[in-house]
């Protein structure tokens, strides 16, 4: 038999669907979500809420990942050892997790623990006790994590990235410092919490994904709350602070910044480069999504293509559309050998000004679009993944039928449109880069690029609002 | 061959596994398991350079590869109508390479990148290739798979044909595919692309010796990149065909997993030495560890033997008391979940089922494992700690920031 020189013909793909979901809104309380995916007898429910680190006091930086690591650690039924153990011994996971403007509280359980891990999801939500050593002890291990990640080069490299895209705006701003860990105490973990986590508020989404027959699960879930005491429609601290117009978002951007950090250890320079870019509502998302797979999506990209393949000047480079509901941003790193420094910083300048010369082509366009409706499913293939989507579509205000149009979207972004929003949002002279390494070759490779500013080591960006 | 079909999700995963890892490299060659698997994607007959990733991405898929001291393996996830592709593009390169000497010297680059990104610029990274070294008394285990600079240099392109026509062969390969697969037309598409690719040559056995530690080794090591202080410690330990893994599974519970465990909770919650620990079996068909990683709090900066001297109290424990009934309860319970939620995806379970296909010649060997761990005993723990972790034969390194 001759081997083909050519692949067997793809037949035709199958469609694909949400899974079968199930939404009870209580009245003037949460909503409640139940996904079918019964693959597995495996369930995850999380609790999610409104309010993340975005409505963080300034100089208590820190402050949600202490509430997300004490949260475990003591509640109005259990101490510490005694929770642990109960979980463990279902095999039971439990995770607590802010971002900048939402916040979750999940379980992933056996489905042979279903009805046992919903009150124990509701008692580490609402009834976390935060006992003062452990809040201490907490603290004092943050401390020390963050030292550690302060000499980790990508970490370094994001850190100032973060802050020369966004400027002083809070969504540049630091998660964690050593002088807003040091400030944070009990009270503040508890204010965070109880912020945040009110029961029965509006603000709060229950959902449950996984071996579960939804339509009967989210009524039983909502009627649990249909006659506790709800909160209505109240806004908290955070929603307040989310909802004001964030100042210095969108073009114009801030100055850009070009900016050496001094690690004179390195063995390699790494390189952060991005700017601000639409927000994930904004009608040229798709088409900027598109555009982007093509720049650095994956290993068929034109980054990945000429950095690496082509020219040899690291083991990997993507870039990212980070699209968030006020604001985004479209970033890309790689890590270069130091002799290669300045080859590698005007290489990766050139593929940002060529993604806007050189337009982007038919056959480019099409390889991303089968990419980006191709690998839809795979991101819902799993009940974390599912969860993790509708998660999204409340957060920036969408409802699930947008999952379902979300490969006919992507499908029916044109050449016109894509070259419209690279030439709108890709701007390489509002580009600020980064570079982490032996100062005095860092400011070397980056000075064709603008006046570079070099920062000493152990330097950190400051924490302005 | 071993197919396990699931339409629940339009998708496939593909996972072919190919006997070779460096274990089987020679002195000298440090790293060329590793750097042929970046040699995998520069072409084949049919396929151009870095066009693998092309037919992938082209349906959404998703493709790598990696290189472990046992094994490489290829891996596809795909949706469904594509699964053609993924075997036609496998078969493409287990049949043959078209490969150059500047498509290897690109990949001796990026290989010698990945290294620095990896080891030289990542804390403990250094201290890693150490622990290797001083750890198994065995070299094709105990040298890194990425390989050592040197040889990473000295690496000759002509080595090529040969290193692909000796171990890329169907002889020494396992092909598993989990998902929403058409098995009629799988097995059609499997006979027409690799039915006629001849066995490889005979292949020279790795070394799976090992001399038995009767020394302890203590070793310290400076580390130019790391902030916090840590230690690691290693016992040997039996390979993964021996009668007590899962006994060692259930130990690794009880000391390692989840907030409830011993050392966790000793070193990290109670006594506050450490700031973050990790450990367990690492297991082999061959020369095999059972270890701990642990980063120093600020109780332990100046002092890395409190750690040591928490973990060996709670071997010592294990070894004086047994453990209780709902201890190991625990243990059970939580291997069989988690053996439960790694089940999602499907080419996490392609993957699972070709490494266990390959290294035990039954793909649901990990399945069955979960029976034997349920018939472990305190008695069985008790007498394996007790046997089986001697202090003369642990090895510790201490890694300190420069």
């Amino acid at each position: 038999m001759t081997f083909p020189s050519t692949p067997p013909a793809g037949g035709v793909l199958a469609p694909w669907t949400f899974p079968e979901t199930v939404q009870v809104q209580v009245p003037g309380g949460p909503l409640v979500v139940a996904v079918r995916m019964g693959v597995l007898p495996i369930v995850q429910l999380r609790w999610c809420y409104r309010g993340g680190t975005y409505g963080i006091a300034p100089g208590l930086e820190g402050l949600a990942g202490i509430w997300n690591s004490t949260a475990r650690h003591g509640t109005r039924k259990y101490e510490s050892a005694e929770l642990a153990q109960v979980l463990d011994h279902r095999g039971i996971r439990l995770r607590f997790s802010t971002g900048l403007e939402s916040t979750t509280v999940a379980i992933s359980t056996l489905s042979q623990h279903f009805d046992w891990a919903v009150d124990l999801l509701d008692e580490v939500a609402f009834g976390p006790t935060f006992p003062e050593h452990h809040v201490a002890r907490e603290r004092a291990k943050a401390l020390e994590v963050l030292h550690h990640q302060l000499s980790v080069p990508g970490y370094l490299a994001g850190l100032w990235l973060n802050h020369a895209v966004y400027g002083g705006h809070p969504y540049g701003r630091r998660s964690s410092t050593l002088e807003g860990l040091k400030a944070v105490t009990r009270q503040d973990v508890q204010g965070f919490h109880e912020r945040i986590m009110a029961p029965g508020s509006s603000r709060g989404m229950l959902l449950v994904v996984g071996d579960v027959d939804p339509h009967a699960v989210a009524h039983r879930l909502a009627r649990r709350w249909e006659n506790g005491d709800l909160d209505g429609a109240a806004t908290t601290d955070a929603e307040q602070v989310a909802s004001k117009p964030l100042e210095g978002l969108g073009f114009p951007v801030p100055e850009p910044q070009i900016i050496a950090v001094d690690r004179p250890e390195s063995e390699q320079v790494t390189f952060g480069i991005g700017h601000q870019t639409i927000p994930r509502a904004h009608p040229d998302y798709y088409a900027l999504r598109v555009a982007n797979q093509v720049f650095g999506g994956g290993a068929s990209s034109r980054l990945f293509m000429t950095l690496r393949e082509q020219r040899s000047l690291t083991y990997g480079v993507y870039s990212r559309l980070s699209a968030g509901t006020r604001g985004g941003e479209l970033s890309a790193e790689m890590a270069t050998a130091l002799d290669k420094a300045e080859e590698a910083a005007e290489a990766l300048m050139n593929e940002f000004r060529g993604i806007c010369a050189s337009p982007i082509s038919a056959e480019e366009l099409t390889m991303a679009k089968q990419y980006l409706v191709g690998a839809f499913p795979r991101r819902a293939s799993g009940v974390g993944g599912v969860a993790s989507l509708v998660m999204m579509a409340r957060n920036h205000g969408f409802g699930l039928e947008q999952w379902a149009e979300h490969q006919a979207r992507i499908a029916a972004v044109d050449l016109d449109e894509v070259h419209a929003v690279t030439q709108r949002w890709i701007r390489p002279e509002a580009l600020s880069v980064v570079a982490v390494g032996p100062g005095e070759l860092c400011a070397r490779a980056l000075a064709p690029l603008g006046r570079v500013e070099v920062k000493g080591v152990g330097a950190v960006p400051p924490c302005s609002v | 061959m071993v197919l396990q079909p699931d339409s629940a999700v339009p998708i496939v995963g593909l996972a072919l596994y190919y006997g070779i890892g460096s274990r089987n490299e020679e002195r000298g060659r440090s790293g060329f398991a590793h750097l042929f698997e970046h040699m995998m994607f520069q072409g084949s007959a049919n396929v151009g350079k870095a066009e693998h990733f092309r037919h992938i991405s082209a349906w959404g898929g998703q493709a790598n590869g990696t290189t472990s001291r046992e094994r490489t393996n290829y891996f596809e996830a795909l949706p469904s109508n594509q699964l053609g592709l993924g075997l036609w593009l496998e078969a493409d390169r287990m049949r043959s390479l078209a490969v150059t000497p500047e498509n290897f010297e690109n990949q001796r680059q990026t290989v010698m990148e990945e290294r620095r990104q990896r080891i030289d610029d990542s804390p403990y990274g250094e201290a890693m290739v150490r622990l290797g070294e001083i750890s198994y008394r065995n070299w094709a285990y105990g040298h890194p798979v990425i390989g050592s600079w040197e040889d990473l240099k000295n690496a000759q392109f002509d080595e090529v044909v040969d290193f692909h026509q000796t171990w890329y062969r169907p002889d020494n390969a396992v092909l598993a595919i989990a998902g929403d697969v058409d098995v009629e037309q799988a097995m059609a598409w499997i006979n027409e692309f690799y039915g006629d690719i001849p066995a490889g040559p005979p292949r020279a056995a790795p070394n799976l010796t090992q001399e038995l530690r009767t020394a302890a080794v203590h070793e310290q090591v400076a580390d130019p990149i790391a902030q916090l202080p840590a230690v690691f410690i290693n016992h040997q330990a039996p390979p993964f065909n021996h009668e007590n893994f899962p006994v060692y599974e259930v130990i690794e519970a009880i000391l390692f997993r989840g907030q409830s465990s011993r050392v966790f909770r000793r070193l990290v919650l109670e006594e506050a030495t450490a700031v973050q620990i990790s450990g367990g079996y690492e297991a082999h068909n061959g020369p095999s560890l059972f270890g701990m990683f642990g980063v120093a709090g600020a109780g332990a900066h100046d002092d890395l033997g409190k750690i040591v001297a928490g973990y060996k109290e709670e071997l010592d424990r294990m070894a004086n008391a047994l453990v209780s009934k709902r201890e190991l309860e625990t243990a059970i319970h939580q291997i069989q979940a988690n053996w439960v939620f790694r089940q999602e995806g499907v080419l996490n379970r392609a993957l699972a089922l070709g490494s266990a296909e390959l290294f035990h010649a039954d793909p649901l060997w990990d399945k069955k494992l979960l029976d034997r761990v349920a018939l472990v005993t305190a008695e069985d723990v008790q007498k394996v700690v007790q046997t089986a972790f001697p202090q003369h034969g642990e090895v510790i390194l201490e890694v300190h920031p420069r």
